[in-house]
């Protein structure tokens, strides 16, 4: 990112879409604001969401997914949505069909990429096919999924790096038969505008369900951990095991500060002057572990 | 993050994940025949799904889904020095499932798999081809429920019953299938045989009430054995992985007394007994997944790449449980792993 310092700001959802099109309703359904600060790629965010239009195609997709984890990397319980419209082999799919991807397959290489499917969810579901260039009509028996973009398994590619797989969704709403050289920008934006009061609904339900595990030791135990290693100058080995043995008896018995205080405490321990003093004082301290 | 709101969460197996070539496999079908309503997904090889990148264990055991692929060669493995041969030299182990619907603290399976969805292999006759030719030049020591629990899965599955089925024409061959389960229906489906051991894992209540998610208590199991011991079946005993915990010699010593209470100890082909131990590099992963776990987070001895409870205390676990088994079973019948 040219010129921006990276704000300790975290975005809960990241959503990227292709289109400026595509993008301008959810901007509208949550006021985004526009962030000036992004020179490459159109950014809009409020405090818990950001969005960022990669414009079309694989590669720029991958390059629009990178650049905005890369300033705002996303933490263990944040989501990635890719929201855009598709093309549908079928004419008997209704326009306006959202649906969940269960299986990118990406039309240039071969190969195809598996977001996990945890979670339950109100839409269709199909595998799409993602191509660098548009997959016409004509072509339609040729590919091996139902849908047809041009940005899924880029925004996977990429976004696997950041993401776990189960943190990644992909949604796509049917706009046209492969025809895409015909799709007006006031359609796509009807179309992604008429779905996403329902796909908000379900996406922010799903990340308020997901919690964080909180870390085993809290500030002021690192704290004495740290302290005590430093005084008997542990090796990275020593420190290891310490931790390992404080991990231990916090997760059975609660606590460990008071262990730590009274060996702080012993006079004949601490400050250790040698290799022999720290060996023994070491395995002292192991053992208010035992 | 590593809880979800189980409301969100689809049901077990809501996606069965299908490689290509065997769609119209016959297990196939009748596995698909038993999930109606889940979505099914073709794949082109297990792996592309089973061992993507950056899986993550404990989510997807909450959602657990299922893969059904082929089994490509090796199809049978050399059993592992961390397990025990019961005094059998040529003592192998085969795959047909990956991964277990149980969810304990403790298991490998965690560590040694990125992911937490089962893959059923369909092509037992393959499987089954492989151990035929084991048997042409020596007899054969099987075990065939390791990465799984195959009777727990029984219900939709079906293996328990097509091992049986195999291994009466060979006498030579003997099968042992390790469960937790307390699936008495399937037991009744199945018919005992000489060479076929069902292999109960037994812990103690505070073991199972803590750290074995999703297993049938102690007393269910214990009932189940009951069961398949009147019905004739060989039946083994495994107090295996014994777990330190707090007041470890009273939650032990009432599980002995409880079992030879509840079971007629004559009757027990044998016992085997094994203090936890695990590849290191199992381990470390398991300890990334569940950071919260005490039973995993023990500060366990390496050696050779094992981690194991100290020596003095590993001793003292064995010689305690071995003193109190002996009071029922014979010693030649007891087996102890070192």
């Amino acid at each position: 990112m040219h010129g921006v310092v990276p704000e300790d700001t975290d975005f809960m959802i990241m959503i990227f879409t292709a289109l400026y099109c595509e993008a301008k309703p959810i901007i509208r359904f949550f006021g985004l604001k526009k962030d000036t600060g992004h020179h490459l790629f159109q950014v809009f965010k409020n405090d818990d969401i950001i969005l960022l239009v990669t414009k079309p195609g694989i590669v720029n997709a991958a390059i629009g997914v990178t650049h905005l984890c890369s300033a705002y990397p996303p933490n263990p319980s944040d989501l990635l949505l890719n929201i855009g419209i598709c093309g549908a082999g079928d004419r008997n799919i209704p326009t306006g069909t959202v649906y969940l991807c269960n299986k990118i397959y990406e039309m240039d290489t071969g190969i195809y990429f598996y977001p996990d499917m945890i979670f339950a969810h109100p839409f269709e579901e199909s595998g799409i096919v993602s191509s660098s260039n548009p997959v016409s009509e004509k072509h339609s028996a040729d590919i091996p999924e139902l849908l047809a973009d041009m940005e899924a398994s880029g925004i996977y590619r990429a976004g696997i790096l950041f993401f776990q797989p189960h943190q990644m969704f992909f949604i796509k709403i049917v706009s046209d038969y492969l025809q895409s050289d015909k799709i007006d920008s006031s359609i796509v934006s009807e179309l992604i505008g008429q779905n996403i009061p329902e796909i908000t609904a379900w996406i922010t339900r799903l990340h308020d369900g997901m919690t964080n595990s909180s870390p085993v030791f809290s500030p002021e135990e690192e704290k004495m951990l740290a302290e005590v290693s430093k005084n008997l100058r542990l090796t990275v080995s020593m420190q290891n095991q310490l931790r390992q043995a404080a991990r231990y008896y916090k997760l059975q018995h609660g606590n460990f500060s008071a262990n730590l205080s009274s060996f702080i405490k012993k006079e004949n321990v601490l400050p250790v002057k040698n290799k022999h003093e720290r060996k023994r004082a070491f395995e002292q301290l192991m053992r208010e572990f035992a | 993050m590593n809880s979800l709101c189980v409301n969100l969460l689809n049901p077990p197996f809501s996606h069965i994940y299908i490689e290509k070539g065997v769609v119209d496999h016959p297990n196939t079908v009748k596995i698909l025949s038993r999930f109606p309503k889940s979505t099914q997904v073709i794949i082109k090889h297990y792996k592309d799904i089973f061992n993507r990148s950056r899986q993550n264990y404990p989510v997807q055991k909450q959602s657990q889904n299922l893969i059904i692929a082929e089994k490509r060669p090796p199809f049978v493995y050399r059993g592992s020095p961390l397990c025990q041969n019961f005094g059998n030299d040529n003592f192998y182990y085969a795959n047909t499932v990956i991964n277990c619907v149980y969810n304990c603290e403790y298991c490998y399976l965690q560590g040694m798999y990125p992911s937490a969805n089962i893959v059923v292999f369909v092509n037992l006759d393959d499987i089954f081809g492989d151990v035929r030719k084991l048997l042409k030049s020596d007899p054969v020591y099987l075990c065939i429920s390791y990465d799984t629990d195959l009777l727990a899965l029984e219900g939709f599955l079906g293996f328990s019953e097509k091992w049986f089925e195999f291994a009466r024409f060979y006498p030579h061959l003997t099968v042992e299938l390790r469960t937790k389960s307390a699936n008495l229906n399937s037991l009744e489906k199945l018919t005992p045989q000489e060479n076929v051991i069902l292999a109960w894992t037994l812990s103690c209540e505070y073991v199972w009430e803590k750290y074995e998610h999703g297993t049938p208590s102690p007393m269910q199991r214990l009932n189940c054995i009951e069961k398949a011991l009147a019905k004739g079946f060989q039946i083994r005993l495994c107090f295996d992985p014994v777990i330190y915990i707090k007041d470890w010699e009273d939650e032990y010593g009432r599980l002995i007394e409880k079992v030879f209470r509840e079971l007629p100890a004559g009757k027990i082909k044998d016992v085997s007994i094994g203090g936890f131990r695990i590849p290191c590099d199992y381990l470390k992963d398991m300890r990334k997944n569940n950071p919260n776990s005490a039973i995993i987070n023990y500060p366990f001895n390496a050696v050779n790449d094992v981690y194991s409870y100290p020596p003095d205390l590993s001793d003292r676990m064995n010689s305690y449980m071995l003193g109190l088994i002996r009071k029922y079973m014979p010693e030649e019948k007891i087996f102890t792993w070192k």
